[in-house]
């Protein structure tokens, strides 16, 4: 290795415990060398001070991480929306109504589905209302329905849940307008997302809305 | 943005920070989540070392000593580097450590750092005499030991006939700087 190899590897933290005692001898015994690493290593760090200055402005334009949303709550508070959001999570939403007239009518894989959902079955219930998305478009009862399997299944997709919802939201007049505002913000909140949880919240106790009460009671943890 | 265009690269080349600015953001989540998952550092910590390996990544881009691979897994490995480093470094003894000279210099207008007095006023000199060489010396030394652009490279960059005319004068602008730097230092002291 030359020199500037040398200061190169040693300024970017690339040498090894072993090259770095090397280097130490070799600086110890060449003055030049060192005033040279002495002025490198002051002018690495000034550089340093003034990109991390730049990188923090462009920090604060950014929204924060799921991490640091994380990080601005104690264990203790993690710990109890944890259990909140747990307690509203176990009482599952009924299950999917069919009119015994209506039998007939209905798509197969729609039947499958809500009788795997009342079964908890709820990866099959996936399956199944992805597989009848494939033929045509799901109804809002669908899209809702297949937004809380993905959530309730052994591992819950919960960006993919999110999306569901997200559906439903996006159209004010559907009946499970409400329903999904409540599944996204306890999703949001599986998720760390501590903003968008709030903000979802928040909505739902202005508007006294469906489990405004129960919205209510996870924002003091919030 | 997994990988940097030609453009970005070239800009960074340039000087240009703004491509350096859309990599951070882009993989500053990812690289501090798993800092700090994974690694069991602080924020604080995870952010700063992904800073780092920004610069990183910069100086590697100027030296052409980037092969455009993927950038979250290359600014990841780096800043682990750099974290592991972080806690070696105190054991060691090489001269003006940059971590610690970048504290002080951060640190400057509050408290005081690891530095001792007089490695404090060397770091003043060393700045202040770079500012002081100005014209073409100044401009040698910025581009080439301060920003780390090769004299190959800028030996096109400030219009040199060949390079061995530009390592003269760079030979003769550090025998200035040197100057400058102990008269400083003299000042300080009297």
């Amino acid at each position: 290795m030359n020199q500037e190899e040398w200061i190169q590897k040693y300024l970017h933290s690339e040498l090894t415990d072993q090259e770095l005692i090397e280097f130490e001898q070799l600086v110890a015994t060449d003055a030049a060398l060192a005033e040279e690493l002495t002025i490198r290593s002051i002018f690495y760090a000034d550089r340093s001070r003034h990109l991390k200055s730049e990188l923090e402005a462009l920090l604060e334009q950014k929204k924060p991480s799921l991490l640091e949303n994380a990080l601005a709550y104690t264990d203790a508070q993690l710990k109890a929306i944890k259990e909140a959001v747990n307690t509203y999570l176990i009482q599952r939403h009924e299950a999917p109504l069919v009119m015994m007239d209506n039998r007939i009518l209905v798509n197969r894989n729609w039947q499958i589905a809500i009788v795997a959902y009342q079964n908890k079955k709820y990866q099959l219930a996936v399956q199944q209302l992805q597989q009848l998305s494939l033929e045509k478009a799901l109804t809002d009862e669908q899209i809702f329905y297949l937004g809380l399997c993905l959530f309730y299944q052994e591992n819950p997709q919960v960006e993919a849940t999110i999306e569901q919802f997200q559906n439903l939201l996006g159209n004010g007049d559907s009946i499970y307008y409400e329903e999904a505002k409540w599944y996204i913000s306890l999703a949001y909140l599986e998720q760390a997302d501590w903003v968008k949880a709030k903000k979802y919240l928040q909505e739902i106790v202005a508007q006294k809305s469906w489990q405004y009460k129960q919205a209510s009671h996870l924002l003091t943890h919030l | 943005m997994q990988k940097l265009s030609l453009e970005d690269i070239e800009n960074i080349k340039k000087g240009d920070q703004k491509p350096l600015g859309k990599v951070f953001l882009a993989h500053y989540d990812y690289c501090t989540t798993a800092l700090v998952k994974h690694d069991h550092c602080s924020l604080a910590d995870a952010k700063d070392v992904v800073m780092d390996a920004i610069q990183v990544l910069n100086d590697k881009i100027v030296q052409g000593k980037f092969h455009n691979t993927n950038l979250q897994s290359y600014i990841l490995t780096i800043a682990r580097n750099k974290l592991r480093n972080k806690h070696k470094r105190d054991r060691k003894s090489l001269p003006f450590d940059p971590v610690k000279v970048e504290n002080y210099l951060r640190q400057k207008e509050d408290s005081g750092s690891k530095l001792s007095e007089s490695q404090q006023k060397k770091v003043d000199a060393v700045l202040l005499g770079l500012e002081k060489l100005g014209g073409k010396c100044k401009q040698i030394i910025r581009r080439n030991l301060y920003d780390g652009v090769p004299l190959k490279e800028l030996t096109v960059e400030l219009n040199y006939k060949d390079i061995t005319v530009l390592k003269s004068t760079k030979s003769r602008c550090i025998k200035k700087l040197k100057v400058f730097i102990q008269e400083l230092l003299v000042k300080v002291q009297d």
